[in-house]
């Protein structure tokens, strides 16, 4: 059975060196070389390779932010490369993925690539799937004020940073970001959003609505002990919180 | 201290009010039990007592003659302007103090008579001082004749007038009056000061001014003094600072490690690259190692070591990096702050070139211009992302649009980088370092482009 690998590497030496030790793969075969994430992304969705050799320090996106972009199914078997990155290394070291510290011998090589070849041939893919997406929360988790959340659509990708974000609404598996007069969808749980938002001045106020707090104007009774939150923009939401929760939570910002 | 300053002047005006507006003359007559050494104890209280209203005008001038001289010292580079004020606050010192003088003498006039007492030549030696001052409660005589009866035929031949003190205008009419009061055996036959005494108090008053002067002159440069010695030893640490953030540049595990792979990965293609990238890298970690402890160095040697930091950054990146120098050989034996352009080189390659998809250009430049040298650091890469430029810099963007570039005033940057990626520290510190070693005969200013990289312009005397 033959790997078909894509190289991705912003170095043209770092892709040398991993090109010239697979030539003593003979079942490998290198399908691509990438430079940068974005092109790491598309070469990945093109030519949907079995094994990615992936550089965390890139361009445009990083290694992280490639996996992220990618649909689920559509990541291949990953082999993390990073020269220095104390957080990426707790990050695989954590979720029992492999990874090489470049610079790294033959050896290395060799057991890192065997092991690839392992989880493919099992189908070990799904295992795979949830270290990735422990992967990702801790990556997440480890970036402070949550990162940039990327929307990904047909044509572009977009980094949305937390403050640009006015509330985020759930739709099923999705939830929807209202950022000025954009909307974004993102696959994603609401209680993953609200777990990544939460150290960002957002806060859930109802099973559908994660807010802003920076973005409310006033909160208005509509019922006995029913209420709602208007938004700067005009946004009405219904909120199901309690009122002392989120002045508690106004309060601390 | 501009309160106490005023405070001051409020007490000046009321002490000269004072001073000047009772322009009656006061007399001293000391009555002596006979002794000659208390008659000397009495000259010699007349002489301190001179001296105190010579002093008045000093001690109520002082204040501003020091103030002048902390302001405008003379020292080099300031003279042009220092020395006329200072040679014309001392003129107007000294005919202030004379005016003050002649006019206070005239009321303060000191006449001390002595009056010797034949038969208590073995009595104690008390010298009993009375003060009189002219006018109102009836007249000197009057007054002279009543405390000590006084009789001017009788003692005459034991009585004299020690002295006067102080400026007399011989002619003023209050002190010949009063003298004309007096018994005419203790008239004193009083003789104008010969012109060279006239003009000794204008001697003396410059001589004051000039002590306030050197007084304030040695607090003026025992400060300055103090502080050189504080700014050498901020240059010491700031240098320390520069030698540490570029040894942790080499050492950053980032590049060092990168480097290493990807000498790794020549060493089977091309060893002899392999080699040539080894050695570069160990003299570039020596370099940081060992950099002398010097502030300056000449700019070839500065050059030296980015390039042996380019090499290793080019063999890395390839083709992504490409590099441009314009320096002047001439340029070369100029000095230079120790590690100035390193860290500017590897911000722009780090946070410039390397972002790119397509590679970059860095641009190195050194011109003399001016009796200036000027230096440019230039990439053309993605720029510093708003988030690194406060909201001042906004209108330093918009003015990079055009060409040439806008200078900076007085050496005023006119982007502020929030240190927050790194590229802040360094360019902070190297900031910090220009001012030390150059005062405000420097620039440093960075101008960053969106998208279309950054430029660090720098301006350091040429020496």
């Amino acid at each position: 059975m033959s790997v078909r690998a894509i190289i991705a590497d912003d170095e043209p030496l770092a892709r040398e060196r991993v090109r010239s030790l697979l030539a003593g793969e003979s079942d490998v075969q290198i399908i691509a070389e990438c430079s940068n994430g974005a092109q790491t992304l598309k070469a990945t969705e093109e030519h949907r390779p079995d094994l990615l050799f992936l550089d965390v320090q890139m361009p445009r996106l990083n290694g992280f932010e490639v996996i992220e972009a990618l649909e689920p199914a559509q990541i291949p078997v990953v082999v993390f490369t990073t020269a220095h990155d104390e957080h990426a290394i707790r990050a695989f070291e954590v979720n029992a993925l492999d990874y090489l510290l470049k610079p790294f011998t033959e050896a290395r090589f060799k057991t890192a690539v065997q092991r690839a070849r392992d989880q493919l041939e099992k189908s070990g893919r799904r295992e795979q799937s949830s270290q990735i997406a422990g992967l990702m929360n801790h990556v997440h988790a480890a970036t402070p004020g949550g990162g940039r959340i990327l929307v990904r659509s047909p044509e572009r990708i977009v980094f949305l940073k937390p403050d640009e974000i006015d509330h985020v609404e759930a739709a099923g598996n999705y939830v929807v970001l209202h950022a000025g007069k954009e909307r974004h969808i993102v696959r994603e749980t609401t209680a993953a959003m609200e777990a990544r938002l939460a150290s960002t001045g957002f806060m859930r106020i109802s099973r559908s609505f994660i807010v802003n707090l920076a973005r409310i104007r006033e909160v208005q009774p509509v019922g006995p002990g029913q209420y709602s939150v208007l938004l700067k923009n005009g946004t009405r939401l219904d909120m199901t919180c309690s009122l002392s929760e989120l002045q508690a939570r106004l309060a601390e910002i | 201290m501009w309160l106490a300053f005023g405070l001051w002047t409020v007490f000046v005006a009321v002490a000269l009010s004072r001073l000047l507006a009772n322009s009656s003359p006061t007399v001293w007559v000391v009555h002596d039990e006979g002794s000659p050494k208390s008659a000397q104890k009495a000259r010699a209280m007349f002489r301190t007592d001179a001296g105190l209203q010579r002093i008045y005008p000093w001690v109520l001038f002082g204040p501003y003659v020091a103030l002048l001289a902390g302001c405008f010292p003379l020292e080099r580079g300031r003279l042009r302007l220092s020395l006329p004020l200072n040679l014309g606050a001392c003129g107007i010192f000294a005919v202030t103090c004379h005016l003050v003088n002649t006019r206070t003498s005239l009321k303060a006039t000191n006449i001390m008579f002595v009056q010797s007492q034949a038969t208590g030549a073995h009595k104690t030696n008390v010298v009993q001082i009375e003060m009189f001052q002219g006018g109102g409660r009836g007249s000197i005589s009057d007054h002279i004749q009543k405390n000590f009866a006084f009789s001017g035929a009788t003692n005459a031949g034991h009585s004299n007038l020690i002295g006067i003190t102080g400026q007399h205008d011989f002619t003023d009419p209050h002190l010949t009056n009063l003298l004309a009061q007096l018994p005419p055996a203790m008239r004193p036959g009083l003789k104008p000061p010969p012109p060279a005494v006239a003009l000794l108090p204008t001697f003396l008053d410059l001589l004051a001014y000039g002590a306030i002067i050197g007084l304030m002159h040695s607090v003026h440069f025992y400060r300055r003094f103090r502080e050189r010695e504080r700014s050498a030893l901020v240059l010491e640490s700031n240098l320390a600072n520069a030698r540490l953030s570029a040894l942790r540049a080499q050492l950053h595990p980032h590049f060092l490690f990168n480097s290493l792979n990807a000498i790794a990965a020549l060493l089977r293609r091309d060893p002899r690259l392999a080699e040539a990238t080894l050695m570069s890298l160990s003299d570039l970690l020596r370099l940081a190692l060992s950099q002398a402890e010097k502030q300056e160095v000449p700019l070839r040697e500065e050059l030296n070591f980015v390039n042996r930091y380019l090499e290793i950054q080019q063999t890395r990146f390839g083709d992504k990096l490409r590099v441009e120098q314009d320096v002047p050989p001439q340029t070369l034996d100029c000095r230079v702050p120790t590690l100035l352009l390193q860290p500017l080189v590897e911000n722009a390659i780090r946070h410039g070139i390397e972002p790119t998809e397509n590679g970059g250009l860095l641009r190195i430049t050194a011109h003399r211009c001016n009796g200036k040298l000027l230096m440019t650091v230039e990439d053309d890469g993605v720029g510093i992302a708003n988030k690194a430029i406060d909201v001042d810099s906004t209108n330093a963007s918009l003015a990079a649009e055009s060409t040439p570039l806008p200078v900076a005033r007085n050496g005023i940057p006119i982007t502020k980088v929030v240190p927050n990626n790194g590229t802040g520290i360094g360019l902070a510190n190297l900031r910090a370092r220009l001012e030390t070693l150059y005062g405000r005969n420097q620039a440093l200013e960075l101008v960053s482009r969106p998208h279309r990289g950054v430029i660090v312009r720098i301006e350091i005397p040429w020496h």
